[in-house]
């Protein structure tokens, strides 16, 4: 049967209902523009009616509603675009991270300017030649010496470029483990947190914002995949291996490479070595351990090359001073090629003979080494060989670059379409406050006529015959 | 879709962004007057440019080497030039001095004076340095060609005194300088004095000692014969054959060395023109496509700054 005081309660109900309703919409304002933020709605329901026996008490049928509650506070968000954008996030990050070390190392290298190797091979070239034309030339053969350490020096300075380069890693390595440690931790706090709050019937909204948005960062940096459990709490896994499970977490940790003491490798607290698929560490990782040390590698054997193509004919010559036998280059590779310090300007072979000044056989046949194809199987020159070595770095740092931006657009028309659903609308916002703003008066109105009626009954019943 | 405030806003930085970075881009490359600024920017063109630069670079070399070949060569050929020269007036002193009247007095005295003066300035000849090194003397640059001394023999002079004769040695040795002026191209740079001058210069010798000597006509004794004027005249007529022969030669030499660096020049034009229509920017075209994006860059901010500043409802509701 319907009192007075029921439907106090019911009108008492909707003003606090649609007070709450405003609450959330000032929450969904407040953080319109907070990273990692979803929206918030309100989910309004039905209370629970009352049976009423119509025929008993004569004053119609049926379930009597008792007002309005809040069923739930919905958070919108679709796991699906979380999955999509952390995949093509975590790819797009490979992609600027190489795309950022690759323009790093063509900046220094700045091959196509005058600082370029083959500038300066092409001037020692051209040195041979002049001394060729005028083999008793002493200051040209000392302009030789310059311009053999001018090539010595650029290979020198290029070998401890790259290894700066590689080694220079370590402290993006070293961040990048520690932070991903960080979040890992984060994110098996705030595990046990939405497992408590959802066992008791509540929702965690904020706290898996926080661990959406620690998800992402982690995706961004390894390519994490994670998975929901039935209790809230996320599985997380980095290339195969666990990273968190429920309030537990695996730690990684860096240490000296075995092959190379100057750079770190990241391995797992069980040892496992980490295996990376996607993500700033995978792309820091593949560019410092194929592209430099392919790039190394292609720097050695040129200067390997270049010293025992010069020494085996420099060997068979003559100087000036009749000095032969002499190696023009020392050293094996980038890192130690230098002009022999026992050549001195006089030694320097041209003739193929000694006592013969003018002879310049020699000369000419080191000046033909610039047209011998014996590099890559005999197909290429010095030079050819070089400048395709700079050319397939130009196309891995073109390739970065280009797949970075793709992918860039990618994540950013993926993070529309997140924001699409998640992100909070003003106007939305707006409308939403007019609606509850308007029940709320409405509410209130009922209330004051609820409390005349309940005047009519305290102050004006019973007053017959007074 | 359902678009929010911050999504505008993102878009709207993104899209300034990167037309910012167009903007940046063509200015960067207009300022250069460069296509490409480091090689990643266009891989292609910059491989092309680094061997079309290593070709130029080879190109002033084999320019260079050919420009002192030729030095060298008109050298030699001006050398030539005056020796030819001086083989004529000692053509004409031999044949003065076949002249039956003349004296052997005449022939010592004043032929045989001007001939060991046209001697000693044809060994001079003989030494004819460029830069420095001697052009007749094989690899042996450092060293004179040709010495004159004098003979640890003596000879008796047309009154029978005796008289100490001139003689000639060669000092340079057999080598054969190559010059290389092109890829797989090279071309003798010199003229052999052993080959192409001492001939000569032993017959002005002799002619000289015949004149001192007035030895002049052949008398049949196959010993004292090939030293007499007579038989200089030939052997001399022989000498001269071999300097035009070497004269001849090495004026191919030269024309050899002309047609490479004129070769070698239209070369370097096209290499260069090459360069420049793989390298260097489109002036015209750039500065369209700059203030193209000027436009564009122009409507993005006017677009974005009413987007971000639109009302929104909360503005209406009272």
């Amino acid at each position: 049967m319907p009192t007075i005081s029921s439907g106090i309660s019911i009108a008492l109900q909707a003003v606090l209902t649609h007070s709450q309703v405003l609450e959330i919409t000032e929450h969904n304002v407040a953080n319109a523009s907070t990273p990692g933020y979803r929206r918030q709605a309100a989910i309004l329901t039905t209370d629970t009616p009352t049976s009423i026996n119509g025929a008993d008490h004569g004053i119609g049928a049926g379930q009597r509603g008792s007002g309005v509650t809040i069923d739930r506070i919905q958070r919108f968000n679709l796991a699906y675009f979380d999955g999509r954008f952390r995949s093509v996030s975590a790819e797009a990050k490979n992609w600027e991270t190489q795309s950022g070390i690759l323009s790093q190392l063509e900046a220094t290298l700045a091959e196509t300017s005058d600082e370029g190797l083959l500038n300066k091979l092409d001037q020692f070239w051209g040195t041979w030649q002049s001394l060729s034309n005028d083999p008793t030339n002493t200051s040209l053969r000392t302009v030789l010496l310059d311009d053999a350490n001018t090539v010595a020096l650029a290979l020198n300075r290029r070998s401890s470029q790259i290894i700066q380069l590689r080694s220079d890693q370590n402290n993006a390595i070293s961040g990048s483990v520690e932070e991903i440690n960080s979040l890992a931790s984060q994110i098996a706090q705030l595990n046990g947190e939405i497992a408590r709050v959802n066992s008791v019937g509540e929702q965690p909204n904020d706290l898996m914002d926080k661990r959406d948005l620690a998800l992402d960062r982690l995706a961004e940096i390894t390519g994490a995949v994670s998975s929901e459990q039935k209790n809230g709490e996320v599985l997380v896994s980095v290339g195969g291996h666990a990273l968190v499970v429920g309030r537990d977490t695996f730690q990684l940790e860096t240490r000296t490479s075995t092959t190379d003491s100057s750079v770190l490798d990241v391995y797992w607290e069980d040892n496992q070595k980490l295996n990376l698929l996607s993500g700033e560490l995978k792309g820091t990782l593949e560019v410092r351990d194929r592209v430099l040390v392919d790039q190394m590698n292609g720097l050695n054997t040129f200067a390997a090359q270049l010293a025992s193509q010069v020494n085996a004919i420099h060997r068979t010559g003559y100087g000036i001073n009749n000095a032969t036998n002499l190696d023009f280059f020392t050293g094996t590779d980038a890192a130690s090629i230098a002009v022999n310090p026992n050549l001195d300007a006089l030694s320097i072979a041209t003739s193929s003979a000694a006592n013969q000044a003018g002879n310049n056989t020699v000369a000419l046949q080191i000046l033909d080494l610039k047209n011998f194809k014996g590099m890559s199987g005999n197909t290429a020159t010095l030079n050819e060989y070089y400048n395709a070595q700079v050319t397939g770095l130009a196309v891995l740092t073109k390739r970065a670059a280009d797949n970075s931006y793709q992918h860039g657009l990618v994540v950013h028309a993926l993070g529309n379409q997140r924001e699409s659903v998640a992100g909070v609308s003003l106007d939305e916002e707006a409308a939403n406050m007019a609606k509850a703003q308007k029940a709320y008066q409405a509410a209130a109105r009922v209330l004051t006529a609820y409390d005349e009626l309940l005047n009519v009954v305290i102050n004006q019943m019973g007053l017959v015959g007074r | 879709m359902r678009v929010t405030n911050r999504m505008m806003a993102e878009n709207a930085i993104q899209n300034l962004a990167d037309n910012m970075e167009k903007v940046n881009n063509l200015q960067n490359k207009l300022a250069l007057n460069k296509n490409f600024l480091v090689a990643s920017d266009d891989p292609t063109r910059a491989s092309a440019s680094m061997s079309l630069r290593s070709n130029l670079k080879a190109l002033d070399s084999y320019s260079e080497a050919a420009d002192l070949a030729q030095n060298w060569m008109t050298a030699t050929d001006s050398a030539f030039d005056r020796l030819e020269q001086l083989a004529v007036r000692a053509n004409d002193l031999i044949l003065r001095g076949l002249t039956d009247t003349l004296t052997g007095d005449d022939r010592a005295e004043t032929l045989g004076a001007e001939m060991q003066s046209i001697a000693k300035e044809a060994v001079e000849i003989g030494n004819t340095s460029v830069n420095g090194q001697y052009i007749f003397s094989g690899y042996q640059v450092n060293q004179k060609a040709f010495s004159l001394g004098d003979s640890p023999t003596t000879l008796s002079d047309y009154q029978g005194n005796p008289f100490t004769p001139m003689v000639v040695n060669y000092l340079g040795d057999q080598g054969n300088i190559q010059r290389s002026i092109g890829p797989d191209q090279s071309v003798t740079l010199n003229v052999r004095g052993d080959q192409a001058v001492f001939g000569f210069l032993q017959n002005l010798i002799l002619a000289t000692n015949a004149l001192t000597q007035n030895n002049v006509r052949d008398t049949g004794d196959p010993l004292t014969d090939p030293l007499t004027l007579e038989s200089i005249k030939t052997s001399m007529k022989a000498s001269l054959d071999t300097l035009d022969q070497y004269r001849t030669s090495n004026g191919a030499h030269m024309r050899q060395v002309d047609s490479a660096a004129n070769f070698l020049e239209s070369i370097k034009i096209e290499t260069k023109s090459l360069l420049s229509s793989n390298e260097d920017i489109n002036i015209a075209e750039g500065i369209a496509l700059l203030s193209n994006q000027q436009t564009t860059y122009n409507a993005v901010l006017e677009v974005s700054q009413r987007a971000m500043s639109a009302l929104s409802l909360f503005d209406y509701l009272r």
